[in-house]
């Protein structure tokens, strides 16, 4: 990824396209829940706004969720976080996410993200151990991590195996050390996320957990979100009827492996005319120009959840 | 194919050598309070969740029991070649003793107290203090009493042992049981003669019993009445104690959680610092700082700065095989689902607590002035005053800090100071007082508020 062609087809950090593919997915699939009985609009979403606070945007104006919770653990950013809250009904806590966990309402449904940009660490295993604990039933858990190799300037699986035995080792069960192959820190660190979250469910006799989310996707760096429905076997039917026509990102089985979001880089003019396009046959080309068929694909799958950006001269 | 039968019947004299190896001579003596208080329980019909309802005289809740006007005695002695536990909680029936009391193990039929779970408990502590043991119980009503030697009763192949009918004592006040052993192996002589066994065992009392203690119970250890450890909680205006209930696989929990009173130095200990678990208000762990209450695992390991932090977990159930006790009644059954589910929400109700330690302790070991006021604050209480209260999270809300005083110093000429007293007319004040009558009137003529 570092030959100067290459780079030139990354697009700004700062816009972050994937990481805005996967919010709208899990719109979409939040308005599928809704459909089957999940009442969505009800629940108290509770997430990491930071200063731009997309997310909280999105799942108020796409979801009805009126009732929100931000949460900033550096008090520095107070200021700029309250100035920024882009509506009334966001709550602000400025504390560390662990102590809004054990407050959260066990009578309230709950959409919790926690959307860390660090690779998995004790402190965010410790955080899932208690939403396993805290979670009513009926509410979604999202986390996501970084998931490059966690040790600095290091793909050394050797080095990574010590990171995750130093930050993790109560969670990791058997491994071996292709667990701790660049490839294969997704799969690790969800691993030891979903075994936090089970140990937090511990007791909890009627209550599972149904997975549905397992995304992967670079911005620049790979980050890995795993997520699902904490529900009985109430929650477990209303899934099993949710209308997953075209839901081609749920992954609903622990083994599955994760959903790839991929943005091609493209044109507005490209857009427009792959746009008119779609959805496409498999195979299909465009008659003005090449583009790789794994692109058209990709495109395929994500043009409803990609934003278009440009600039605004306010 | 043709079927034969192996003998599996348990050889008496290493069925006793093995079953009582695995507990100290303190749980024994403990076993055998659990019995006299079971048997309180019992005679007296006494509800468990109840022994921490509130004391006080004119609580709406407070049901006055026969228990609480007097409670009952439990006197436990010991020397070196004798060991004896008297009571008068109730006594065993005759018909308890030939069916139940003393076989290993209820039966099912059997109607469990709710202290004595698994029906070992005296056999196993009578075995283990000595070799020549008498037991003498009387109801109101009738009474027996039992004396055997074990060295020839191990030799009998026959599980039986001689009960002796008496009469009973007419009176259920002073109804209750006595056990008395002698014929002590070298190792409980040794224990019995150490200088440490008495404080030991008193203090185990106190703390195993300390919501029964006074209350429902007496208990005298050679001669010396035990008076409870309370647990060690506290709170202020400005500091709450968390609480949350749940009841779940028919067992009903109760957490709490906050910050301990401190000591008269103004420091909190570490050894009291952590959970306390009790099953059916005895106390099953202490003070416990290990995994096996979640630290490490949920919550964080223990370190120094959470010394502030004192948590309570008590699981009642009436059938007390439901509750998470191990048959030592020191520490807890990880594997029970109660409680794998309790200490998940003992890690949650921690939290804040521990997040308001962190915060005090946040810059090495110096106490930041916000949280030390509140710390400084908090006056212990009884946590059967906390029964009544509603389920809520650990909140401190910090003290505004109280005004801080600055020295001014300065050096100035003798003459100018001269100056200024001539122009005051105060040729005799000091400089001090010339310095802050300065100091006053630069504030009040150029600085109002």
């Amino acid at each position: 990824m570092s030959t100067t062609s290459k780079s030139a087809l990354r697009v700004q950090f700062d816009l972050r396209p994937a990481k805005q593919v996967e919010r709208r997915m899990l719109v979409d699939a939040f308005q599928r829940l809704a459909q089957a009985g999940f009442p969505i609009r009800d629940y108290k979403y509770t997430g990491f706004g930071s200063i731009h606070f997309v997310d909280f945007l999105i799942f108020h104006k796409l979801l009805g969720i009126n009732d929100m919770l931000s949460v900033e653990h550096d008090p520095t950013l107070e200021g700029r976080v309250q100035f920024n809250r882009p509506f009334g009904r966001i709550d602000i806590q400025i504390c560390e996410a662990t102590d809004v966990i054990a407050t959260l309402s066990r009578d309230q449904q709950h959409i919790l993200w926690l959307d860390y940009d660090e690779p998995v660490t004790s402190t965010i295993l410790n955080d899932v151990y208690l939403a396993g604990s805290q979670l009513s039933s009926g509410s979604i858990l999202l986390i996501t991590v970084d998931a490059e190799p966690p040790e600095k300037g290091s793909d050394d699986p050797h080095d990574t195996q010590r990171y995750f035995e130093r930050e993790a080792a109560k969670y990791l069960g058997s491994v071996n050390i292709s667990d701790f192959a660049k490839r294969n820190i997704p799969k690790t660190s969800r691993r030891v996320i979903m075994n936090a979250l089970k140990e937090g469910m511990a007791g909890r006799t009627n209550l599972d957990y149904f997975p549905l989310f397992y995304f992967l996707y670079a911005d620049g760096h790979t980050m890995m979100t795993a997520g699902g429905v904490i529900g009985s076997n109430v929650e477990k039917r209303k899934i099993n009827s949710m209308n997953v026509d075209g839901a081609i990102y749920l992954r609903t089985k622990i083994g599955a492996s994760p959903y790839e979001i991929k943005v091609p880089v493209l044109t507005r003019k490209e857009r427009h005319l792959l746009d008119s396009a779609m959805p496409c046959p498999t195979g299909w080309q465009p008659s003005d120009f090449n583009i790789p068929i794994k692109d058209i694909d990709a495109y395929r799958d994500i043009y409803r959840f990609l934003p278009a950006y440009a600039e605004l001269l306010l | 194919m043709k079927t034969i039968q192996a003998d599996a019947r348990p050889e008496k004299g290493l069925f006793l050598q093995m079953f009582t190896r695995d507990l100290s001579l303190e749980d024994c003596i403990l076993d055998l309070l659990d019995n006299s208080i079971d048997s309180l329980i019992k005679t007296r019909g006494i509800n468990v969740s109840d022994a921490l309802i509130p004391l006080g005289d004119n609580d709406a809740g407070d049901k006055p029991t026969e228990a609480i006007v007097k409670p009952a005695v439990i006197k436990v002695t010991y020397s070196t070649r004798h060991f004896e536990i008297e009571d008068n909680c109730g006594g065993i029936s005759v018909k308890d003793a030939t069916d139940e009391v003393f076989r290993f193990g209820h039966s099912k039929k059997a109607i469990v107290g709710q202290l004595g779970v698994y029906g070992i408990g005296l056999k196993r502590a009578i075995f283990k203090i000595g070799n020549d043991i008498t037991i003498e119980s009387k109801t109101k009503d009738q009474g027996f009493r039992m004396h055997i030697t074990v060295p020839s009763w191990s030799k009998n192949p026959n599980w039986t042992l001689p009960l002796e009918v008496i009469g009973g004592t007419g009176d259920s006040n002073i109804a209750g049981t006595s056990i008395s052993i002698k014929d002590f192996g070298p190792e409980v002589t040794e224990r019995f003669t150490s200088g440490t066994f008495e404080g030991n065992l008193r203090e185990m009392i106190a703390r195993t019993y300390c919501l029964f203690l006074n209350r429902y119970v007496l208990v005298s250890l050679n001669g010396h009445e035990v008076e409870p450890l309370p647990i060690p909680l506290g709170e202020s205006e400005y500091a709450n104690v968390a609480k949350e209930e749940f009841e779940e696989h028919g067992v009903k929990v109760t957490l709490y959680a906050g910050l301990a009173g401190r000591d008269t130095s103004g420091e909190w200990r570490a050894i009291d610092a952590g959970w306390y678990v009790a099953c059916n208000g005895r106390l099953v762990v202490v003070a416990d700082r290990t995994v096996e209450t979640g630290w490490g695992a949920g919550m964080p390991t223990f370190v120094p700065k959470y010394r502030g932090f004192v948590g309570l977990a008590f699981f009642y159930s009436m059938d007390p095989l439901l509750l998470p006790w191990k048959t030592t009644k020191q520490g807890l059954n990880q594997e029970s689902l109660i409680f794998q589910r309790a200490r998940t929400r003992m890690a949650t109700i921690a939290r804040p607590v521990l997040s308001f330690l962190d915060n005090m302790y946040s810059s090495q070991e110096i106490e930041h002035e916000a949280q030390r006021q509140v710390a400084a604050g908090i006056k212990p209480l009884d946590v059967r005053n906390l029964t009544e209260k509603p389920a809520v999270t650990f909140k401190a809300v910090a003290k505004p800090p109280s005004e801080v005083m600055v020295r001014v110093q300065y050096s100035a000429k003798q003459t100018e100071l001269n100056r200024v007293r001539k122009s005051l007319g105060k040729s005799t004040w000091p400089a001090t007082r010339i310095g802050r009558y300065t100091f006053d009137h630069y504030l009040k003529t150029e600085c109002p508020e």
